[in-house]
């Protein structure tokens, strides 16, 4: 019908096809040469350059965290594995040795260089030599591993790398031993130093649930984020240039994997810089550097830690499981975050195992992923509420006869013979419970719920650490469950990261802050990049007067309440003790929190020891003493 | 399929002239195919054409009327199947093109290109004299629905590659002229709004760099086209030998065994013999539309030219990314790149062709005819 398109549409392929032969005559046979030079003399490779992680410091300054080099003892493969064969008997699980094995009959004094390394290694380092075999086996096991899985890929034999490398024997060997392996190189033949940067905290266990630690990247994790890392260059646009110059992740890279290592990894890792090296094609040798794209270092990163706050906090708490800490009520800066038991991030990689499987959780931030019932620190929650909502005033009193009945069940107060008749403060500063029970009870169940809330309880902080715990505020329906989250008990669970956050808010009059411990970025040229910037800090619509007279009961614990007579009075504090029960006889959770000095605050602290079985007047405040002789000498001396 | 028309076939039509043209493509493809990778590639890729040739062949027994009436329902299920990706799809390399099943990875977009041939084909198969507006709108609806949902997945290659085929159909079914520029203004008036709103960032960068070539920061296109032109114009007038090409041998040239295969071919055989590679295609191309001319019924028609454009688009399109005169946006060379999908959907398409040559229209119609009545 149409047979004038039939052609015209083959005339349209045919034109096409034409202006593709004419670009292939342009490639092939005028611009040939140029290509053709470009593919025999100019090839470039690229290699990725190490980088140095960020340094972690403390307000004052004080390194807490720092990549410093160290020097590996690094041997020649096939050096290894000629010693392995000659000194161990035991059958070797992989055939691909077979090869070797032929190998070494074929030859046998053109290698009687080949296990020098051994003796001399051992002999210079003090290291037995078997302990050296039994590393020598496990590289050699990992590289046939590793060429096996090649060749199985590949469908034919291949010599692979790692077989012409060398591979780290002994790992951070001292300084004069490397000069005199440097020196006498001649002696050491197939050894090399290589020199390694290494994470070294130089305060040991000190804060070592912040600081966090490093580990390997797994295959997997590194899989995943090479394939993200290319997923985000290949998304991104014209004006992001920067990311596509540098990489991502290596294999074995480390990756912070707890505290702020983790938190911050993307402030403290860097960027590895690239080298691109023109290679001649005939010996596949390195002709010289074309370009070198430095490598950024990591930004330094500054907490708002104490460090000297902190050792205290950490000698305070002594060997009692639990914590302690410090935080600026007004500011929301936490000086310090002291748990127990603790762990050295130094020797993570050897310690992982054993730590994992204490039963006493020594990778445990106990600060701000212990959730326990807080115990009669929570009455100030208690107290506040029916004030707000205006069905309690200060004067309201309760008559206290040592217990409560309700429906056949018996409620005790701490005083077995009771208070007698107690208002709002006293029944705080003597920590009544009956006073809170008939508060539940009488003003109905929820009347804690929305304060609690209000005050972040079974909420995150949003503190700036991995894994925090959120707690749990229960909303209840019946009476008795009322009455015990009243006195801090029953489902009710805190870490005491929200119960000092609490208290910041009742000692600065009424700003819930936002905790942290970042207090700066620094990048490597010395500019701050960054400093902490809370996202929220939030005024609690509480009345002054309300927040006047609980800081007056808490004052009056001090000095004629529940913690009478504990030193706390010398320092000016105000606080409130708490013992927390666990359903078991003789085993209490511990608790003093509190600010000081009452009439200016400017530390708010929380001690927490765990499954003791002692008050907390017995064993928290104490506690708490020592580390306010810290805070105020001048007044720890005065006395 | 509803009849098994397999005595009306005529044996003495096999179009074996197309047939051996494609076997010279296959065969180059083999081998080239195995100089850019491995034995295991090599072999993959003969047991696909193996699957190929067989799908091949069973299809020429079923009547291809039989797909002008399964045409909208074979439209429909693809179509349902790329939904499905975008809900559910694997992700590789951060788009969802692959439906994997078991040791498989099935592309529906591949697919697609044929439905979309079918169904237009369906549809215009009656308009033989009169192709109004209305018609040309719903033609542009049934490719357009596809194409957007190729393009999020985000294929932009295999999208547009509807764009010629559409073009090309609409000609042969006889649009006037007037409507036919007024079609490609229009495309070109909201392209604008394609760029603004569906093309993902980085098939924007890979166009500006092909644009201008100065102004990208994408250097995996940049990378990819040099390495490519490197390839190609060091093959020179002789080429390099069989196996023997440094961008392709030491691994330079990325994809070199699927959407780059034709700068290892340009490479290791030289200007000369490149040429007679292309002109085996375009020889392939004739034949196809001579087979469309000769038809006489206007479904099959429509079908052959489909077909034919889809395979000379991808032929031109992926050549010219090699040579760095087209954008690098992903397609394969038909019957040569290695991959499944792509050599299945080849083997599918290619039989509706045989199929159309070997039942002349007249034959087939009265065959139907007495079987209706019987």
């Amino acid at each position: 019908m149409y047979p004038l398109r039939f052609r015209i549409i083959i005339l349209v392929f045919i034109l096409l096809f034409f202006g593709i032969i004419v670009r292939l005559f342009q490639l092939q046979v005028i611009e040939s040469e140029i290509y053709q030079g470009i593919s025999h003399r100019r090839r470039i490779a690229t290699t990725l350059l190490e980088t140095t992680r960020g340094s972690i410091f403390d307000r004052n300054g004080k390194v807490l965290a720092v990549d410093q080099p160290t020097f590996d003892v690094s041997v020649l493969f096939k050096n290894l594995l000629h010693c392995y064969l000659n000194r161990t008997e035991q059958p070797y699980p992989f055939t691909s040795l077979k090869i070797h094995e032929d190998e070494k009959k074929q030859c046998r004094e053109c290698r009687e260089n080949q296990d020098v390394w051994l003796e001399r290694l051992s002999q210079l380092l003090g290291i037995p030599q078997a302990e050296l075999l039994n590393n020598t086996r496990q590289i050699i096991e990992k590289v046939e591993r590793l060429k096996q899985s090649v060749e199985r890929r590949a469908g034919k034999k291949v010599r692979i790398k790692e077989e012409i490398d060398y591979h780290p024997v002994v790992a951070d060997i001292p300084w004069e031993k490397v000069i005199q392996i440097e020196t006498r190189q001649a002696d050491f033949p197939g050894i090399r130093i290589v020199p390694r940067l290494k994470r070294v905290y130089p305060e040991q266990k000190l804060a070592s649930h912040i600081l966090g630690y490093i580990g390997k990247l797994t295959m997997e994790e590194w899989r995943e984020y090479r394939e993200a890392w290319n997923n985000y260059v290949l998304a991104s646009t014209g004006a992001e240039t920067l990311s596509l110059l540098y990489d991502g992740y290596m294999e074995n890279d480390n990756l912070g994997r707890d505290g702020i290592e983790a938190q911050y990894e993307e402030e403290l890792r860097g960027m590895r810089g690239k080298r691109f090296e023109e290679i001649t094609y005939k010996s596949s040798q390195m002709e010289r550097v074309i370009v070198e794209r430095p490598s950024i270092s990591g930004n330094d990163v500054y907490l708002t830690l104490d460090s000297r706050i902190q050792a205290y906090a950490e000698k305070s708490l002594g060997t009692h499981a639990g914590s302690v800490i410090v935080v600026d009520p007004r500011t929301g800066e936490i000086l310090a975050m002291a748990n127990n038991p603790r762990f050295n991030p130094n020797t993570i990689s050897e310690d992982f195992n054993r730590l994992i499987n204490n039963p006493s959780k020594p990778f445990l931030n106990r600060a701000i992923q212990g959730a326990l019932p807080p115990g009669s620190i929570f009455k100030a929650i208690t107290a506040i509420a029916p004030l707000s909502s205006g069905v309690l005033n200060t004067q309201t009193a309760f008559e206290c006869h040592g217990y409560v009945r309700h429906r056949n069940v018996t409620l005790r107060c701490a005083s077995r013979n009771g208070h007698g008749l107690i208002s709002l403060e006293d029944a705080i500063t003597y920590s009544c419970n009956v006073f809170f029970y008939e508060v539940a009870k009488a003003f109905g169940r929820d009347i804690f719920y929305d304060y609690a809330r209000l005050f972040g309880i079974g909420e995150r902080t949003g503190i700036d650490l991995p894994h925090e715990r959120s707690g749990n505020m229960p909303q209840v329906t019946a009476t008795i469950p009322a009455m015990n989250i009243a006195i801090g008990q029953g489902r009710l669970l805190t870490t005491p990261l929200q119960m000092v956050r609490v208290y910041a808010a009742i000692a600065n009059g009424g700003t819930l802050v936002q905790p942290h411990v970042l207090s700066k970025v620094i990048n490597s040229q010395g500019e701050v990049i960054r400093r902490f910037e809370a996202t929220y800090n939030q005024k609690l619509p509480i009345h002054p007067s309300i927040l006047n007279s609980i800081q007056a009961s808490l004052r009056d614990v001090v000095t004629r309440g529940t913690a009478r007579g504990k030193g706390l009075h010398l320092y000016k504090a105000a606080g409130k003790t708490g013992t927390a029960e666990t359903g078991r006889k003789g085993d209490y959770h511990s608790w003093f929190v509190g600010y000081a000095p009452y009439d200016n605050p400017r530390y708010c602290f929380i001690v927490l020891v765990e499954h003791t079985p002692k008050s907390s007047a017995e064993i928290a405040c104490p506690i708490a003493a020592e580390l306010l002789s810290y805070l105020f000498p001048e007044a720890h001396r005065a006395s | 399929m509803k009849q098994n028309l397999s005595n009306n076939i005529h044996f003495k039509r096999f179009d074996w002239l197309l047939f051996l043209l494609l076997s010279f493509i296959l065969t180059i493809g083999v081998f080239f195919v195995w100089s850019a990778s491995s034995e295991i590639f090599l072999f993959k890729q003969i047991v696909w054409i193996v699957t190929g040739l067989t799908l091949f062949f069973t299809l020429l027994y079923f009547d291809y009327l039989s797909f002008a009436d399964y045409a909208y329902i074979i439209y429909a299920f693809v179509l349902f199947l790329l939904l499905l990706l975008l809900v559910l799809g694997d992700s590789v390399k951060g788009s969802q093109r692959w439906f994997s099943i078991g040791a498989f990875s099935v592309q529906p977009s591949e697919f697609m290109k044929i439905a979309v041939v079918l169904a237009l084909a369906r549809f215009l198969k009656y308009k033989k004299y009169a192709l109004g507006l209305f018609d040309i709108g719903i033609s542009l609806l049934l490719t357009g629905i596809p194409m957007l949902l190729i393009m999020k997945q985000p294929d932009l290659g295999t999208a547009l590659i509807m764009v010629p085929i559409l073009l090309s159909i609409l000609y042969t079914a006889g649009i006037r002229l007037s409507h036919l520029f007024l079609l490609v203004g229009t495309g070109m008036a909201i392209s604008p709004f394609v760029w603004m709103f569906v093309l993902k960032s980085y098939q924007k960068s890979r166009i500006v760099g092909f644009l201008w070539p100065e102004r990208t920061a994408d250097w995996g296109a940049g990378y990819h086209r040099l390495q490519s032109l490197i390839a190609v114009g060091s093959g020179g007038l002789f080429g390099t030998g069989w196996g023997n090409g440094i961008q392709n041998q030491m691994k330079f040239l990325p994809e070199r065994h699927t959407d780059f295969i034709f700068a290892v071919i340009a490479e290791e055989w030289g200007f000369l013999r490149a040429c007679l590679f292309l002109l085996l295609y375009v020889a392939f191309i004739a034949c196809g539309i001579g087979v469309a001319k000769d038809t006489r019924d206007s479904f099959g028609r429509l079908v052959v030219v489909g077909i034919v454009t889809m395979f000379a688009t991808q032929v031109i399109v992926n050549i010219g990314m090699t040579l760095g005169v087209a954008p690098i946006v992903g397609v394969t060379l038909p019957f040569v790149s290695y991959g499944g999908s792509s050599m299945i959907t080849s083997f599918v398409a290619l039989s509706l062709i045989f199929n159309i040559k070997m039942r002349p229209m007249i034959d087939l119609a009265s065959r139907r005819f007495s079987e209706a009545k019987s």
